[in-house]
């Protein structure tokens, strides 16, 4: 049953996305681009919710994942001729992304092995200063552009490309967290010590969620480079990664669909802000303390029981 | 060799900036449990608190730096005092007993909140920090230039961290510090009031970042509302490297990132200058998480 | 041979010996009662044995063989699974769920099947919910079984975490105070159902209670401890008249 219901999502997203991208030039291009935006951040978000929202493991290092893949890709791209077939460039792009995607998994290994020691502010601090290490790797190595960037990156990144990811994405996600497997991931992030005696080993949880959050923000750093065609060190400090947490946390942490809803309101939110843009980031920011004063769990979530909601909120 | 000599002033100096904005960081994270991560914006707040005020005490002191600059001192002390302890009753008391990751996030805002707002009322583009310390070189061979500036920055690092042993060991207030610290429960059982004691520990850590922001601010004189980010970080990073929680630590661990900082950018490249001091924290977490002079404890269950 | 021994184990926390030099033994199919006044360290025995806290010294020997320096999980997985004195459910978690997640390890398929639903995932899926719904049925929690656990009554919470330890198939059961916070009748209930449950699942249970008509009335066998230190051992009724357990209750000598 559920077989059938999430494979003809994914195919139904799909169609909808070739069928789209054939009246691409006729949307509005300003339009367009905030379209794609959305979709890289609710990859972005939806991604990073497996390590924070649904293995607990609070990461500020997600930017650096997203560098790692938007490189990566970059180069694989910059290697490869680009024939003017278009399945040569569907399979050279796919490679890519890929590519971009396993290199930065990798990267979520390395980040990972600390978390296994590390818990809550430290761990954080400890993400962020990953992030911004690979920042500072990639400002200096001359072969990927240095602090001045990385040009000429093909646009290879459309409409059908990234909103698949999208479908992809929310799809394994909803079927980890759904399945019988998927509840230790949740028992780690609700007690790590209680999941460990029911004989969840955390240590594969945590590395299994930020290899593969750390994957797909690999991908979506590649997208977003394929979009934007140049890159440089700047777009992924820890101010990304931080844009990224906020989704999550304003969305709900663990809640699948609060998060898209997150992604989507504050990638419009800052364009609807642009005409006062210097409001913007203080006006941001105070709503992040209101929230976070009111409505810690998110905006999106609600919680099912009064006496659960006193007991989440001391969940550490 | 003298260039060496060089590096380790230099180090030392910027060590003991780090060391002054590390003991706010160790203290509040002491009483508290979490990362004030607004503090690094706090000593950006009195950066331009000097900024603004120093012409005024220089021009009313008629020009003599000797008596303008502690005056400006003591203003920017209070001031960003008064700043933190307002952020801990408006953002961070209603949260007091809500999750770590909630009172992170909210600091992460108001950090937000500081610099963004910081780059409204003082605008975005940098500003040049007026001369408060008297420059004169008081070394000056072909090699090696020792001026006032490292040397008043380092004593004065030195007499404000002995003032504040002095208050955390010799006063009533400190030892009511040390025992919130040590136990909240117990300590409010024992008849102290625990909201006065994290008032107080926000005004001493918030008056020793002040303190640092214009000493920095003479060393690099060029502020603007984004330039508590990296030097908030790395004195974090200085805090857990000689053990949160720990004076002697926070003021030690500020000088290793200092001097590794100084000496990274000196002999190796100054790119690599920011990402330095995260390799130590994770060094460090790895293999001694409670830090060189820290203490670890167990978990109950 | 003993399921689960333990030789000469000692626990130092700084400077506290919080347990000393202590040995016990449990034969398969036993139920043993642990006892002993508030902070005998009877709590600290289940975290050594758990794997959560390492001994200072001392062996731990499960099915013959050491367990010391273990993580919890490897431990869980040999069979020992347990429950916590302040119960420890997973708050956004409802009863099924729970259960679930003690399912989580036993599961017939890996993560690409997870996030696929592809190959074994469906049959696994629906052996598993059968197994739960039977257990639920067994526990007489049923009715609840989408509730959040940690909304229910405390006497409930308390079946939950029985339940959601004995989901992992365990050979031994470490049960911390079960009837604490219970009343008279639900303790009746609960002294039928860990009965029930030693025979019906096979398992030896280790179980610490301070109320002596729970642990009296089900255990055949009772190890007494002070001050981290085993002062008597034996059938209830011996434990009854044993004068140093007298001594360690009422905190004065029986001249
Ligand atoms: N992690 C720890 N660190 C320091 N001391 C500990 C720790 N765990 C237990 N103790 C101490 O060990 C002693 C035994 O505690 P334990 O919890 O095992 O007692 P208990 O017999 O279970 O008591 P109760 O009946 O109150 O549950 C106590 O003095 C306790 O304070
Ligand atoms: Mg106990």
């Amino acid at each position: 049953m559920r077989l059938h219901k999430s494979g003809l999502m994914l195919i139904a997203a799909i169609v909808t996305g070739f069928a789209i991208s054939r009246f691409e030039h006729l949307i509005n291009p300003y339009y367009y681009q905030v379209l794609i935006y959305i979709g890289i951040n609710i990859i972005l978000a939806s991604s990073l919710n497996l390590i924070n929202g649904f293995a607990g493991q609070f990461s500020l290092g997600h930017a650096g994942f997203m560098a790692v893949g938007a490189y990566t890709s970059a180069v694989v791209t910059s290697q490869l001729h680009f024939a003017s077939s278009s399945m040569l460039n569907t399979a050279a792009f796919s490679l890519a992304l890929l590519l971009g995607g396993i290199v930065a998994a990798i990267f979520g290994l390395l980040v990972g092995i600390p978390s296994l020691r590390l818990k809550g502010d430290y761990l954080a601090i400890t993400t962020l200063g990953f992030g911004e290490i690979i920042r500072v790797i990639v400002q200096n190595l001359d072969f990927l552009g240095g602090a001045r960037g990385f040009t000429g990156i093909p646009k290879l990144t459309n409409f059908v490309w990234v909103f698949s990811t999208v479908a992809i994405v929310i799809l394994l996600v909803s079927n980890l967290i759904n399945s019988t497997y998927g509840k230790s991931f949740l028992a780690v992030r609700d007690d790590e010590l209680a999941a460990e005696t029911i004989g969840i080993s955390s240590t594969r949880v945590k590395v299994i969620a930020f290899v593969t959050g750390a994957f797909f923000a690999g991908v979506a750093g590649a997208l977003y480079a394929h979009f934007v065609t140049y890159i440089n060190p700047a777009q992924f400090s820890f101010l990304k990664s931080f844009e990224i947490v906020v989704m999550v946390i304003i969305g709900g942490m663990g809640s699948i669909f609060g998060v898209i809803l997150s992604a989507i309101l504050l990638t419009i939110l800052p364009e609807m802000l642009r005409s006062v843009a210097q409001y913007r980031m203080v006006v941001y920011s105070l709503l992040l303390i209101v929230i976070m004063i009111t409505r810690p769990r998110g905006l999106f979530v609600r919680t099912r029981t009064a006496k659960q909601s006193v007991a989440l909120k001391t969940l550490r | 060799m003298s260039e060496f000599l060089q590096q380790v002033i230099n180090g030392i100096s910027l060590g003991s900036i780090y060391a002054l904005i590390a003991l706010g960081y160790t203290m509040i994270y002491g009483i508290l449990r979490f990362i004030n991560f607004a503090h690094g914006d706090v000593f950006m707040v009195g950066a331009f608190i000097g900024y603004f005020v120093a012409p005024h005490v220089i021009s009313l002191t008629g020009g003599s730096l000797w008596i303008a600059a502690p005056i400006v001192l003591i203003v920017t002390m209070v001031g960003c005092s008064a700043l933190g302890v307002t952020i801990e009753k408006l953002a961070y008391r209603p949260l007091r007993s809500r999750p770590k990751l909630t009172v992170l996030i909210t600091a992460i805002g108001v950090s937000f909140f500081l610099e963004y707002g910081g780059q409204l009322v003082f605008g975005p583009d940098p500003k040049l920090f007026p001369t408060l310390i008297p420059s004169s070189s008081l070394i000056n061979t072909q090699h090696v230039v020792i001026g006032t500036n490292s040397i008043v920055v380092i004593l004065t690092a030195i007499v404000l961290m002995l003032l504040l042993r002095f208050i955390v060991y010799n006063t009533k207030m400190g030892t009511a510090m040390r025992a919130v610290s040590f136990d909240h429960r117990v300590a409010s059982l024992m008849g102290i009031n625990i909201d006065s004691v994290i008032s107080f520990t926000f005004v001493l850590g918030s008056g020793l970042a002040a303190a640092a922001s214009l000493l920095y601010a003479s060393v690099y004189p060029s502020i603007n509302p984004l330039m508590g980010i990296f030097p908030g970080l790395k004195a974090f990073v200085a805090a857990v490297l000689g053990g949160i929680g720990n004076l002697a630590g926070a003021a030690l661990g500020g000088l290793i990132i200092g001097i590794t900082e100084t000496f990274v950018s000196g002999y190796i490249s100054s790119s690599y200058r920011d990402a330095i001091a995260f390799a130590i924290l994770i060094l460090i977490l790895l293999f001694k998480p409670s830090g060189i002079l820290g203490r670890h404890d167990r978990d109950k269950v | 041979m003993d399921l689960l021994t333990l030789r000469s184990c000692t626990m130092r926390f700084g400077g506290l010996t919080a347990i000393a030099d202590l040995s016990i033994g449990l034969a398969a199919g036993d139920l043993l009662g642990l006892i002993g006044p508030n902070g005998a360290g009877k709590t600290t025995i289940f975290n050594m044995i758990t794997g959560i806290y390492r001994p200072s010294s001392g062996q731990v020997l499960f099915d013959g063989h050491s367990i010391v320096g273990l993580k919890p999980n490897q431990i869980a997985d040999r069979g020992i699974a347990r429950t916590f004195q302040n119960i420890r459910l997973f708050p956004s978690m409802t009863v099924y769920e729970t259960v679930q997640a003690a399912y989580s390890k036993g599961v017939k398929y890996g993560l690409i099947h997870a996030v696929s639903r592809c190959g074994p995932f469906h049959t696994s899926e629906e052996e598993t919910d059968r197994a739960i719904a039977e257990l639920l049925e067994y526990f007489e929690l049923e009715t609840v079984r989408n509730e959040i656990a940690i909304s229910l009554p405390y006497g409930q919470q308390r079946k939950v975490e029985l339940l959601r330890a004995l989901a992992t198939k365990p050979k031994l059961l470490l049960l911390d105070e079960p009837a604490a916070g219970m009343n008279p009748s639900e303790k009746v209930a609960l002294m039928g159902l860990i009965e029930r449950v030693r025979s019906d699942f096979r398992v030896s249970i280790l179980l610490i209670d301070h109320d002596m008509r729970v642990v009296m009335g089900i255990c055949k066998r009772l190890v007494v401890l002070d001050y981290g230190v085993k002062i008597a051992e034996g059938s209830p009724r011996e434990i009854q008249c044993d004068s140093k357990v007298i001594e360690a209750y009422l905190g004065e000598p029986t001249e």
